[in-house]
């Protein structure tokens, strides 16, 4: 046993980490495969299913938007995650607890607290297209999303591997070098870095035409914004899986035609539901919606250094004007907790509440008054209406800051002009982003000092150390403490208004069975199957 | 009538190049490139630069044009980026999938049209005609995406008559249950429009002289409609009809992205969402040149259809 072991088992029984969260590490470190057997048991979706044996065959009808790129490398939102994930494997799956759970990877350690990582690949298993699935080909898709002469949205996650540093042991063991101690790098292996599906090394690009992967389904026609075919790969690795003949997966529908779609009974099942079409879905009879707390959120950001945001006290006013339990209701239908403007959600085992900021107007105009605007201000607020939630999240801002004596008026650009820069460089503006399955990813993506994509500007010397600490501190108790020191700074510091974090809701029709919601939206249709409604 | 239409098809021309123009830079003023919309909010400059640079973006602009329009005449019209394809994969099998739509449509619309503006003319100032004149001008003042939404609650959802869905492959004429709510919105636009140009058209013929003397010298009825009304009245709306088709075919991007159809104006619309350029402008200038060529047919109909215009 290691040290790593050694201490974790200490931890538990000092009381510092329960069960679930020793089973966690045990997961993320790799320790015994007794411990992993454990947490694979609870991560089968299908053990959320019905107790009756599934049926086999059916086609399902599953509805989302059009991918903006199907080139696993080059992923980028939810619909394109779904055309591949039904091919493909990844090394590590996420159960809904956000837990490790091992897929064409068996095992994974570290031997050097968090530098070296060697990983154990499934044997046995093979390509759809006959070819046998290797050491090769893992390090072959790392290779390819690192590669500075390729474009890959994935790169700038794994800033610590460059191409080259996955090292082929034998048939079926890697070892990743990387340039720094990351603690929860079988993290950034698993399917939350989504464009790491695993490819053959031989993969000569273009999805569409090669789509080779070693998962439960074959692509057998693709046309682009209009629809994906897929047929069940009869040699899938999993034994008697999956349930389905065929998956139609329907691209190009926004919203709404999504909504009316499963309603009127053209579609089984959404890849991901939108907020504003819950009141209706919850009133179909036909219809089951599915939910899953994420770490995607909404954030109201205030650039540090432009008037009148350099002053902490007018951004702290600023939320204290928020009524979040409203806005939840309001904005998201009810689909989201209430966050306290901070990035560390409960949805992370790092988490520890640091209480939750309330409408308080006297509070915020004493906050105004002390900063110099005893009456307020006017401000001009930047976001896009291409994002669902962003327009109707400006709207109920711009009431509820209005009490205070701060008047928002609301510009709205198009997605391709907003997201260029604009998002980064307007002193006052609402973004959204995406799940993310630690908070050290999130902390350093969004608001570490000179971050490429802080909106906020934000830059605090305290709070980059402590990330620091972060990824290279192993022990829990420590982690937590230093979780919690990040989540107050940036509560105190006040960079950005977050009143909520998203849940990820996933409406299907009563009789779709073996498949829940996920925090990513990520589709795993291998257990899925039409049952009773 | 040779010179006319010699003069007509190079003021076409010029009209087209003219629109290619500027087209192409309207789209590329616009902030952003397929390239960051690809890859997202999150690339590094890095990776935009490697992708603009492998999507051959990396040019200025007069080079990008020449490119553009030159592939568009030789007809090697590039790749849609955002679709991972081919434009001439696409475009035209969704081109002949808003012409089928318009069809489908017009089959519908004009003989309901027609006959409702007759009985109206016919039955000037009574209740008939007030009911539908009433309703045609209601109807056309309903925008498509309210109609729409309104057929697709009662036919789709509610009574389950007729699919809400996406065509099963992408083939209207395999599944023309799919096609009925689309064209049925698309008709209740065109009602209103179609059907005040007949009764217009047909009030005027009635009031003519030749009627009151077909009238007066004792042909029945039913002669003096078809032989007498109907074929001066339906001049000017069958080159109404004419002029429509370009808004059939291109200006459909509320009905097809509404009812996830696959025309041209739900490809246009995707392009302009993903900043797709090449895409973009090909699927304009073939929807300006539809325009024009709808045009060109109706001043042609006219003509032909009333001897009383010449070519000149």
């Amino acid at each position: 046993m290691d040290d790593l072991t050694n201490h974790l088992l200490e931890e538990h029984r000092k009381g510092t980490i329960d069960r679930r969260e020793l089973l966690r590490w045990a997961a993320v470190l790799g320790l015994s495969l007794p411990l992993l057997d454990a947490g694979r048991a609870v991560a089968a979706p299908a053990s959320r299913g019905r107790a009756a044996a599934p049926v086999k065959g059916g086609t399902l009808r599953l509805v989302t938007s059009t991918p903006s790129s199907i080139e696993p490398p080059k992923l980028n939102d939810i619909a394109g995650p779904a055309v591949v994930q039904l091919v493909c494997n990844y090394l590590i799956k996420l159960d809904l607890k956000g837990r490790l759970v091992p897929d064409l990877a068996i095992s994974w350690k570290t031997s050097d607290s968090g530098k070296t990582w060697t990983v154990k690949l499934r044997t046995g298993v093979k390509f759809n297209n006959g070819q046998p699935f290797t050491a090769k080909d893992v390090a072959a898709t790392f290779d390819r999303l690192v590669d500075p002469k390729q474009a890959s949205t994935a790169k700038s996650a794994l800033p610590f591997l460059s191409k080259g540093q996955t090292q082929v042991m034998d048939d079926h063991t890697v070892v990743f070098h990387l340039s720094r101690a990351v603690v929860d790098f079988p993290y950034y292996i698993s399917i939350a870095t989504y464009q790491a599906a695993i490819l053959p090394a031989s993969w000569p690009g273009n999805f569409a035409q090669n789509p080779i992967g070693t998962g439960p389904f074959k692509l057998v026609s693709y046309q682009p914004g209009q629809r994906a075919s897929y047929v069940r790969n009869t040699n899938y690795w999993e034994p008697g899986l999956p349930y389905l003949d065929k998956v139609e997966l329907l691209l190009g529908l926004d919203a709404q035609a999504q909504v009316t779609a499963l309603i009127g009974g053209s579609a089984d099942m959404q890849v991901g539901t939108q907020s504003e079409g819950l009141p209706v879905l919850r009133a179909s009879s036909d219809i089951k919606i599915f939910s899953a707390d994420t770490s995607a959120y909404d954030e109201v950001a205030m650039r540090v250094d432009r008037a009148p945001f350099t002053d902490k006290r007018v951004r702290q006013a600023l939320a204290y004007c928020l009524d979040r339990p409203a806005i939840v209701q309001t904005v998201l239908k009810g689909a989201g907790r209430p966050a306290n403007d901070n990035v560390v959600f409960p949805v992370f085992p790092l988490w520890t509440s640091n209480g939750q900021r309330t409408q308080n107007y006297p509070k915020a105009k004493a906050l105004l008054a002390a900063a110099g605007h005893p009456g307020g201000f006017k401000i001009n607020l930047l976001t896009t209406p291409d994002a669902l939630d962003l327009k109707p999240l400006a709207i109920v801002l711009g009431q509820q800051l209005a009490p205070a004596g701060i008047q928002v008026t609301i510009n709205l650009e198009p997605g391709g002009t907003y997201y260029n820069t604009d998002w980064v460089t307007v002193p006052f503006d609402i973004v959204d982003w995406a799940a993310r399955p630690t908070p050290s990813q999130t902390l350093s993506i969004g608001y570490r000092s000179g971050a490429a994509y802080s909106s906020s500007h934000f830059a605090n010397k305290q709070f980059d150390s402590l990330l620091d600490q972060l990824d290279s501190t192993l022990d829990m108790g420590k982690r937590k403490a230093i979780t919690l020191q990040l989540a107050n700074i940036m509560t105190d510091e006040t960079p950005a208004l977050i009143p909520y974090s998203l849940s990820a809701p996933r409406a299907m029709r009563k009789n779709v069975q073996g498949v829940v919601a996920d925090p990513s939206n990520f589709v795993d249709l291998s257990r899925a199957y039409f049952g009773q409604s | 009538m040779r010179r006319y239409l010699l003069r007509r098809l190079g003021l076409l021309l010029l009209t087209l190049w003219l629109m290619s123009v500027a087209i192409f830079t309207v789209v590329q003023i616009l902030p952003g490139d397929v390239a960051k919309v690809i890859l997202g909010q999150f690339a590094t400059p890095g990776d935009v630069a490697v992708l603009r640079q492998q999507y051959g973006l990396d040019h200025p602009l007069p080079i990008l044009y020449l490119r553009w329009i030159g592939g568009f005449v030789t007809g090697r019209w590039g790749e849609a980026h955002s679709l991972g394809v081919s434009v001439i994969s696409i475009l035209p099998a969704r081109l002949l999938n808003s012409l089928i739509l318009a069809f489908v449509a017009l089959l519908f619309i004009v003989p309901v049209s027609i006959a409702a503006g007759t009985i109206a003319a016919l039955r000037r100032d009574r209740l008939t005609d007030k009911v539908i004149t009433i309703l045609g001008i209601s109807l056309l003042a309903v925008p498509e995406f309210v109609s729409g939404l309104v057929l697709l609650f009662v036919f789709g959802i509610q009574f389950h008559l007729l699919p809400t869905g996406q065509l099963p492959d992408g083939n209207p004429l395999s599944s023309p249950q799919y096609l009925i709510l689309p064209a049925l919105s698309l008709s209740i636009v065109l009602f209103g429009y179609f059907s005040r140009m007949t009764r217009g058209a047909t009030v005027d013929a009635l009031e003519s002289n030749y009627v009151r003397t077909a009238v007066l010298k004792g042909l029945p009825f039913r002669q003096v409609l078809f032989r007498h009304v109907l074929r001066n009245s339906l001049v000017p709306t069958l080159t109404v009809v004419a002029s429509q088709v370009g808004y059939m075919v291109g200006g459909l991007v509320v009905v097809e992205k509404l009812f996830g159809y696959p025309g041209i104006g739900s490809l246009l619309f995707l392009a302009a969402q993903q900043h797709d350029a090449i895409l973009l402008e090909d699927c304009t200038l073939v929807v300006a040149c539809i325009f024009m060529l709808s045009n060109l047919a109706a001043d042609l109909l006219y003509a032909y259809l009333n001897p009383r215009i010449r070519f000149t």
